[in-house]
């Protein structure tokens, strides 16, 4: 073919399917070439074709790559631009928002390996936070909750702002338990637990979009078990929201199938205690395998003998005959997060 | 409605090459190319030879083939369909690959014009930029400094 493509063929038709790496090297074939991949229309056409990738922070905090369509190549380590960090917060969109120590937060692209560093110096922040991506306005914003307004960085902006709510966090009522994290579903939706005074649970919602807390409760499945006791844990699977619960005789997951929809929640498995799994984040998407169609991206305990410790697998769960199978990556003792992210072409 | 479908499948069409070929085809066949579609709209009499003007014989006779094949409906599945694709793909040498994409492009087959842009990326997707220059014959019109610049902001992805 070493005849001229027509270049509107070549931008519009023929990069979009080529894979993020390719791109990367392509920018420097041409200016065009250049211009072109480094808009923001084809950087969020390109997130919304490609596939996750799984990120794995382990417990000496390092960062690995994994691809689950190839699930036969190794976890890549990543080198990481920095010593240590703390935790994630959260993964929307092609970023990685990391917690450090100070606080401060980072922006990361894992694929890219660029960051950017966000120094916060506002009051204390108990660890309430959240992260997402406003598509309204185009823009990636970290929230953090306090007990009267949340404070807002917007990455567009690059600074942090502090928005007063109609419900202060007091009135909602207190976070349940280490759910630190805003689930997030539709990137811009973020979902935490609370407990209010009579022992109930409430889903409550922030909109990033809006800024502002949800005026309703997110509806709770039909159960004879809201109680904090039963241990409940806010996650998403395939997109949709889901609780777990704990009662005496199992560990029920359920999700709801259609946002808001009161009627659309199901309980999709229940384990016994023995085979308990838990979910693999509270805050991103699971995967589902793509090989068996029915597994379901869970952590697990595993006790070793050997050693007499527990380290923490990833594991594909088969809810229909309730079996799960270890995935192996080499190098990895013990996982501690485990996030999807898709590769990207975002500059931070 | 049958009486209707079976008259707009009985309805032929005659398509003219560039070089004067003719092709007879169903009406359903040649409407898989909106702009044929357009033209009947605008045609009197449909029976005059419709003409596909920069596109050859040869390259025509491709373009039939695979449309043919998508308008019959309900022979294949998905996957047979799939799988046919590609091996028509895979059958095609490079000049013939690049005058078909020129040629669904114009007859606005959206089919056609996936199919073959993402043969083209397959084909494309290990390459480097110097290859890619030569391939398709785009000028490099960055400094060697500016190239050295964006080359090193991910040296990961030149490496194989």
């Amino acid at each position: 073919m070493a005849t001229k493509i027509p270049m509107d063929i070549m931008l519009t038709e023929i990069l979009p399917k080529l894979p993020t790496k390719s791109l990367i090297r392509f920018k420097c074939v041409s200016k065009s070439f250049k211009t072109f991949i480094s808009n923001y229309k084809f950087i969020d056409l390109q997130l919304r074709k490609s596939h996750d990738l799984l990120i794995i922070k382990d417990i000496d905090n390092d960062l690995y790559l994994f691809d689950l369509d190839t699930s036969k190549s190794p976890a890549t380590k990543l080198t990481l631009p920095w010593t240590s960090f703390r935790l994630v917060v959260g993964s929307c969109y092609g970023l990685l928002c990391l917690q450090e120590i100070d606080p401060v937060f980072r922006l990361f692209n894992a694929y890219l390996q660029t960051y950017r560093d966000i120094l916060y110096s506002g009051e204390s922040f108990s660890g309430k936070s959240g992260f997402g991506y406003d598509h309204k306005n185009k823009d990636y914003k970290i929230v953090l909750l306090h007990p009267q307004h949340v404070t807002l960085y917007s990455l567009k902006a690059d600074s942090w702002r502090d928005v007063v709510q109609k419900s202060s966090l007091e009135n909602i009522g207190s976070l349940c338990g280490s759910n630190h994290h805003g689930v997030l579903v539709n990137n811009h939706l973020l979902h935490w637990l609370f407990s209010s005074l009579k022992d109930n649970i409430r889903i409550r919602c922030f909109n990033l979009c809006s800024e502002l807390w949800e005026e309703d409760d997110i509806p709770l499945p039909e159960y004879k078990w809201y109680s904090i006791s039963t241990n409940p844990i806010l996650g998403v699977i395939d997109g949709c929201l889901s609780l777990m619960v704990t009662t005496t005789e199992s560990v029920d997951m359920c999700v709801m199938k259609e946002y808001r929809n009161k009627g659309s929640w199901v309980k999709l498995f229940g384990v016994s205690h023995s085979n308990y799994v838990i979910p693999l984040s509270q805050h991103i998407p699971l995967a589902h395998n793509r090989e068996s169609n029915s597994g379901i991206l869970m952590m697990k305990n595993s006790y070793s003998s050997k050693t007499n410790s527990t380290t923490r697998c990833l594991v594909w769960y088969n809810s229909n005959d309730n079996t799960s199978k270890e995935i192996e990556f080499d190098g990895i003792t013990s996982v501690s997060q485990a996030f999807m992210c898709k590769p990207s072409l975002v500059i931070v | 409605m049958a009486s209707t479908s079976t008259s707009t499948l009985s309805r032929k069409l005659i398509l003219k090459s560039s070089d004067g070929e003719k092709f007879e085809v169903d009406e359903n066949v040649a409407m898989q190319s909106q702009t044929i579609k357009h033209m009947i709209e605008d045609l009197d009499d449909i029976n005059s030879p419709i003409p596909v003007s920069i596109v050859t014989g040869t390259i025509l006779s491709k373009v039939i083939e695979y449309c043919k094949k998508h308008a019959t409906e309900d022979s294949d599945s998905d996957e047979q369909l799939k799988q046919w694709d590609k091996e028509y793909a895979n059958n095609m040498d490079l000049n013939t690959l690049y005058y078909l994409l020129l040629a669904a492009n114009y007859m606005e087959i959206k089919g056609l014009l996936e199919l073959i842009t993402q043969c083209v990326a397959d084909m494309i997707k290990g390459k480097s930029p110097e290859e890619i220059r030569a391939h398709f014959n785009i000028k490099n019109d960055f400094t060697p400094q500016e190239e050295a610049n964006i080359r090193n902001e991910n040296p990961w992805a030149f490496e194989n």
